[in-house]
């Protein structure tokens, strides 16, 4: 049985404050989103979760599949947090997305870069 | 998107642990992965998991899906299964040293019967009513299925691993060699072949370094030696043909100071591959049609049409029509492509794949044969058929996937918490080079190769069994000087892989401390062993000045003459681990005492020893 409150948290090397939607480095924005998951879950989803409980390294493959499942055109996860609040689990995963500006190409590795004029 | 999978009705959601968080304490969890722990019934209406991690049985009424849990003592580590013409269920407990019988209405216990140290592989031969248990100590012992003593034990060599019946005639695999024995009636053996070597085109050099490409004789293409080794699992065919799921070693140079030295991408130094043996020992290797690592456990449909392959570190099943096999003519071909070149990340688990996120992975497939998927639900490590339904057992959570011929699929629960231990999970990943530890160290031993590094030159691979938290530094030469240490430089830098969690790097010793060395040769002369212990223990021969305490290891670093410095290795467990010295130059142990090999009496003193008193210290380090 499970009680309380546990709080599992892995951040990438940049963690940004707050959840919403800023300009990042003018060609990628930040965002932070929390997904809700209700135990019990598909077969899938509890290996990852209890991964997840077990190894707080381990919830970057959680953050993963539900970035992956939910949000598009993401260019990188830069935040991972997992909160377990009874049978309901919170992940919270901040990542980039591509801002597609007009000023931004995107160069052969698919990463866009500011145009640099003049 | 077309939703492929259905709930099954009869799911059971297995109980998820307290929310404790993780310590530096925290109990390890599961042992190393060895494949072929799943059988389905004649009737094809009960499964059968062996869970060593669990140290139990359970068996499932596929109808139902209700899953009935058989315990099993602490330690026993349930391995192959047979089922015998009456039904009853004989498993291998493959660190319990017995077999065990259950009953097949009551699903229990009704026999525990010592074997061997080590049983491995498992046959059941109607006509004799018989039970062949393997052993990799060297045994094949025959007892009969009803119950009662064993009727033959015979020595066959080390490393057995699984048993045929075919015709009457008994046959034995060796794990780490991949050798097929054929027996006579006596138990001696008949006939020994190995998968032929086959040629890979030479991809310029592995992680970049040098390439050790010779030109080939069709067009001067620089092609590399692809030799068989580490016979994960044999199986007969309907059609009374053997198959074999093992893997095959590139003869080329690794690269110990380039990053992702040991290979990248297609061309990696180890691979999967399946050869077929026919009713004349007939050896023909298939080209590889996956290319993901630890190819642990292959099934064959009942029919014999079509086979199914566990990757257990590629997270990948793949199902092949027989016709869709092709045979390794022997020209230089590429090698088979890892599926997940992103490395340390498990298959995609998003909407893109899995068993609950959509359609089946689109995997690449080199020769174009076959349907690779992933079901998402952790390392597959058997694989079995259920008339035409295909069963894959998933340790972890655990759970059997089933695959009906219909396209749907369901998963049943089995009763038991999730495992997990994140040095288990590393050990047994892939990473971009094809490679996982478990590769070179399969089920946490080693695969008895020598490989060729570009600065240290030749060097077999290392037993990692056996109190290896005592055994720091590491290595040969005692250059790494932590776990640590030696997995950023190995699984990291080496492999490619990427850099290890503060987890892993805490979990990995603790787990693989766990398990134990190889058990000790089974026929030795106990009188030889005597003589050979007084010889080794006398300060004439010197033995101990070295070799001595717990690990029969001083760790110290010292130059024995045989090429350089080195730290002297553990005994503990040497019968098991051929070939020996640092380059593998002693093939059997007699060898090592050979001057050329061995740096004679620099490395004690033996060259006043007569044949005699050499095999007497011979069985002496067989028994350790």
């Amino acid at each position: 049985m499970r009680i309380g409150l546990g709080i599992v948290a892995a951040f990438a090397a940049i963690s940004l404050g707050g959840c919403s939607l800023f300009v990042g480095s003018g060609c990628t924005d930040d965002k932070a989103t929390t997904w809700d998951l209700h135990e019990p879950t598909d077969p899938s989803t509890t290996l990852k979760i209890e991964d997840c409980r077990q190894d707080v390294d381990a919830c970057d493959v959680l953050c993963t599949m539900e970035l992956d499942a939910n949000a598009s055109n993401v260019n990188t996860m830069t935040g991972c947090q997992v909160l377990f609040d009874g049978e309901t689990i919170h992940v919270e995963v901040k990542y980039q997305v591509d801002s597609n500006d007009p000023g931004c190409e995107v160069l052969g590795d698919d990463e866009p870069v500011p145009v640099v004029s003049g | 998107m077309k939703k492929l999978v259905t709930l099954a009705p009869f799911l059971l959601i297995a109980c998820a642990p307290g929310g404790t968080p993780p310590s530096d304490d925290s109990p390890t969890w599961g042992v190393p992965i060895s494949g072929g722990n799943l059988l389905v019934t004649h009737d094809n209406a009960h499964a059968f998991v062996a869970d060593p991690d669990r140290d139990r049985l359970v068996a499932v009424d596929l109808a139902s899906g209700t899953a009935t849990e058989i315990a099993l003592n602490a330690g026993d580590e349930p391995g192959r299964l047979v089922e015998d013409a009456a039904g009853r269920i004989q498993v291998a407990l493959r660190r319990g040293g017995a077999l065990v019988t259950i009953d097949p209405t009551s699903d229990a216990v009704i026999a525990r019967r010592a074997v061997c140290a080590e049983p491995r592989g498992l046959a059941y031969e109607a006509a004799t009513d018989l039970i062949h248990v393997a052993c990799s100590t060297g045994e094949l012992v025959s007892l009969p299925a009803a119950g009662g003593d064993a009727v033959r034990n015979v020595f066959v060599d080390r490393d057995l691993r699984d048993v045929l019946v075919r015709n009457g005639v008994l046959y034995v695999t060796r794990f780490r060699s991949a050798q097929l024995l054929q027996l006579d009636a006596s138990g001696a053996v008949a006939a020994r072949v190995s998968p032929p070597s086959v040629q890979r085109i030479d991809e310029g050099g592995l992680g970049g370094g040098p390439s050790a490409g010779v030109e080939g004789s069709d067009g001067g293409i620089p092609s590399v030696a692809a030799n068989a080794a580490v016979a994960w699992r044999t199986i007969q065919l309907p059609d009374g043909r053997f198959v074999m799921s093992h893997q095959r070693q590139l003869q080329t140079i690794l690269s110990t100071v380039v990053h992702g030295g040991y290979g990248a991408g297609c061309g990696g130094p180890v691979e999967p591959d399946l050869t077929i043996i026919d009713g004349s020992n007939a050896m023909t290797p298939m080209i590889p049609i996956e290319g993901d690592a630890l190819p642990v456990d292959v099934a064959a449909s009942s029919d014999g049409s079509e086979l199914a392959i566990v990757y257990a570190a590629g997270q990948v099943v793949m199902r092949v029509p027989m016709t869709e096999l092709v045979a390794d003519s022997g020209s230089a071909t590429s090698g088979p492509c890892p599926d997940n070149l992103a490395g340390q990340n498990p298959p995609d688990t998003g909407d893109g794949g899995g068993l609950f996120n959509g359609a089946p992975s689109t995997s690449p497939v080199p020769s174009g044969v076959g349907n690779a998927f992933t079901d998402a639900l952790g390392s597959p490590t058997s694989v079995a058929f259920a008339g035409t339904s295909l069963l894959v057992y998933y340790p972890e959570l655990p759970a059997i996937a089933v695959h009906r011929d219909d396209g749907l699929s369901s998963v049943i629960m089995l009763p038991g918490d999730v495992g997990y231990d994140a040095g288990r999970k590393l050990f047994h990943t892939q990473t971009p080079s094809g490679l996982a530890c478990a590769s070179c160290h399969p089920e946490a031993r080693d695969d008895g190769l020598v490989w060729n590094f570009d600065t240290e030159g030749l060097r077999r691979t290392q037993n990692v069994a056996g109190s290896i938290l005592d055994r720091a530094p590491y290595h040969w030469a005692g250059d790494e000087t932590s776990l640590p240490n030696l997995m950023d430089d190995v699984f990291s830098n080496r492999m490619g892989g990427a850099m290890p969690t503060d987890s892993e790097h805490r979990a990995l010793g603790p787990w693989l401390n766990r398990v134990p060395a190889p058990a000790p040769t089974a026929d030795v002369d106990a009188a030889a062993a005597a003589r050979g212990q007084a010889l080794f223990q006398s300060t004439a021969v010197g033995c101990t000045t070295c070799h001595t305490g717990a690990l029969m290891s001083t760790k110290a670093i010292v130059d024995v003459g045989t090429g350089g410095t080195f730290k002297v290795p553990s005994l503990v467990g040497i019968s098991g681990r051929a070939p020996f010295m640092h380059t593998g130059c002693a093939t059997t142990l007699l060898d090592r005492f050979t001057p050329a090999c061995g740096g004679g009496d620099t490395h004690g003193h033996t060259s006043q020893l007569s044949p005699d008193q050499l095999n007497d210290l011979v069985a002496y380090l067989e028994t350790l």
